[in-house]
């Protein structure tokens, strides 16, 4: 079960603000996802490999040759708001530099 | 303060000198761009792209992490570390944690081993701006996707000249290897320290981290102040926080970013996207068939050819000087230490004095050559050679200057003879000296080399001269 600190921190890495009782539904939720890992975790898995991946290759690379990308105009047309080229996003440091 | 003793480790981020970047074929110069002029749906992390690995950047930090010494597992892979940032258009960096390209190197330092913890691949992140006083910033994400590697050593250095000597280190193996141009001014080496002081033979102390040091000067000065500052507060009993801080370049003092994320925060997987990559024997033997010649390795052949210990350490820490040098010497006469006089000292020192490097300048290695020849046969004055080095550098022959301008050094004792005959009767005073006091000789053997237009053999004059008083 997640603890009232663990919500907190959660929301602080997700960076998403919720109401008290957003922030109790979700804990819900997530408690009820934890429940169904607690479920799998029955099974017994020993001798069983980890599988990071579905598909069983390795070792796929590309060439080093540059190709197209997105006309910048494309690229702008896809931010919320821009200036001079840049993506304009909430200020993202405190201080007044 | 000398009671306590610095701690410091170093992670250094280097740009891989490829040319598209690591997931995808976006260019990865893209250094003085327009801002996001240089983007696709893989590094702008639009949902249903994918990332496919370059094989160069690979190659590259595996020769990197070869070099270093590391040992290269058999198989790696690429680990997201979660984070969000708007730098991070995905809200993941692409990364490795388990398995890195390599683990385990070491550096030579004076004479020990600073050890290498790690090196791994990773993607490069965006540029923020912060506009004053503005409440937004801005985001170009040219750089987003970028190869990197990223070295981090082991809590091995003590003071902060060996950090930078240390950096310094790096950029000259970065750049022989030819992974990366790894200058600092242009963001192609990026240092962090950690640094934490403690009285010597005593347990390490809390460490902090200082970050966007874009210079070795600056990593030097963060350093610096950073001990000083964990000093005094240890030396009134008080103890340093666990942060990471940023390096105030105009006020030169470190101030508070952020308090530290433990790893945990990041929360890494092995990102689904990307197949693990095997490395096998073979390619680890074309690496090391493909690996240029080290630094360290340069220095000891230089010194080997009869070079001056520093002259050696300059030239083959520097890889354009280095590169330089052995093409001048496959074409000269022989002297070593003549021809790294000439490139370590005049020839560096004009072309700096003129905003040119060997690069831009027209100087050839076949030029350089022949100008130190004809110096080491005797044809011209060491002064002679000064002279011309301007328009050698401008690309003219040596040879022909000298056939043009009639530059010949004079070694004919008989026409030698007579100048000097002229000067002694013109100087009568000096020569009463000269007769007095050996060393007073060089005054007339200075007026006849200017007589000449310092076409005279000094050592010949001389020995006129002395034949001449008698």
């Amino acid at each position: 079960m997640l603890s009232d600190a663990e919500m907190e921190h959660l929301k602080m890495l997700a960076r998403l603000e919720l109401s008290e009782t957003e922030t109790e539904s979700l804990k819900g939720d997530l408690n009820r996802l934890l429940a169904y890992f607690d479920l799998l975790s029955e099974l017994d898995t020993d001798g069983v490999d980890e599988l990071a991946r579905p598909v069983d290759v390795d070792s796929v690379f590309r060439d080093d040759v540059v190709q197209a990308g997105l006309e910048p105009h494309t690229v702008q047309a896809l931010a919320v708001e821009t200036e001079g080229g840049f993506f304009k996003v909430p200020r993202t440091v405190d201080s007044g530099e | 303060m000398s009671e306590f003793e610095p701690v410091i480790g170093l992670e250094v981020h280097l740009a891989l000198s490829t040319k598209s970047k690591m997931f995808c074929g976006c260019p990865a110069e893209t250094f003085g761009s327009a801002p996001n002029t240089h983007t696709c749906p893989v590094c702008l992390g639009l949902p249903g792209s994918l990332p496919t690995i370059n094989r160069a950047a690979f190659d590259k930090a595996l020769m990197f992490a070869l070099a270093l010494g590391c040992s290269v597992p058999e198989r790696t892979q690429f680990h997201r570390k979660n984070y969000f940032y708007p730098d991070a258009p995905k809200n993941y960096q692409i990364s490795q944690y388990d398995h890195p390209v390599g683990e385990h190197g070491f550096i030579e330092l004076g004479g020990r081993r600073v050890g290498v913890t790690r090196c791994h691949v990773e993607e490069d992140a965006g540029r923020s701006q912060h506009p004053l006083y503005a409440p937004y910033s801005l985001v170009d994400l040219n750089r987003a996707g970028a190869p990197l590697l990223e070295m981090v050593t082991e809590p091995d250095l003590r003071t902060p000249e060996e950090a930078r000597e240390f950096l310094n280190k790096v950029r000259a193996i970065a750049r022989a290897l030819g992974v990366s141009d790894a200058n600092p001014e242009e963001g192609k080496l990026r240092a962090d320290v950690n640094v934490s002081v403690r009285r010597p033979g005593a347990p390490f102390g809390t460490k902090v981290e200082v970050k966007n040091l874009n210079s070795f000067r600056s990593v030097q000065r963060a350093l610096e102040f950073e001990i000083k500052r964990q000093s005094r507060i240890l030396a009134d009993s008080g103890s340093v926080r666990q942060d990471t801080l940023g390096w105030d370049e105009g006020g030169q003092k470190t101030y508070l970013m952020r308090t530290k994320e433990g790893e945990a925060d990041y929360r890494y997987f092995p990102d689904p996207d990307l197949p693990p990559v095997r490395i096998d024997a073979a390619w680890l033997e074309r690496l090391r068939a493909d690996t240029p010649e080290l630094p360290d390795a340069k220095e000891a052949r230089y010194v080997g050819l009869g070079v001056r210990a520093d002259t050696a350490a300059l030239l083959a820490y520097d890889t354009e000087l280095s590169s330089f040098f052995d093409r001048t010497l496959k074409t000269s006469g022989g002297n070593a230490q003549a021809v790294a006089n000439w490139l370590g000292g005049d020839v560096t020192g004009y072309l700096n004095a003129n905003g040119l490097t060997l690069e831009t300048s027209k100087l050839t290695p076949e030029h350089l050559a022949r100008l130190v020849d004809l110096v080491e046969r005797g044809t011209i004055s060491g002064k002679v050679a000064k002279e011309l080095l301007p328009d050698v550098i401008g690309g003219a022959s040596p040879e022909a200057l000298v056939r043009v301008r009639g530059l010949e050094q004079v070694t004919d004792a008989s026409a030698l003879g007579s100048v000097v005959d002229a000067v002694l009767a013109e100087n009568p005073k000096l020569v009463d000296e000269a007769k007095a006091n050996p060393k007073a000789v060089n005054a007339l053997l200075g007026r006849v080399i200017k007589s000449t237009g310092g076409k005279a053999k000094p050592e010949l004059v001389r020995e006129l001269i002395v034949q001449k008083l008698g």
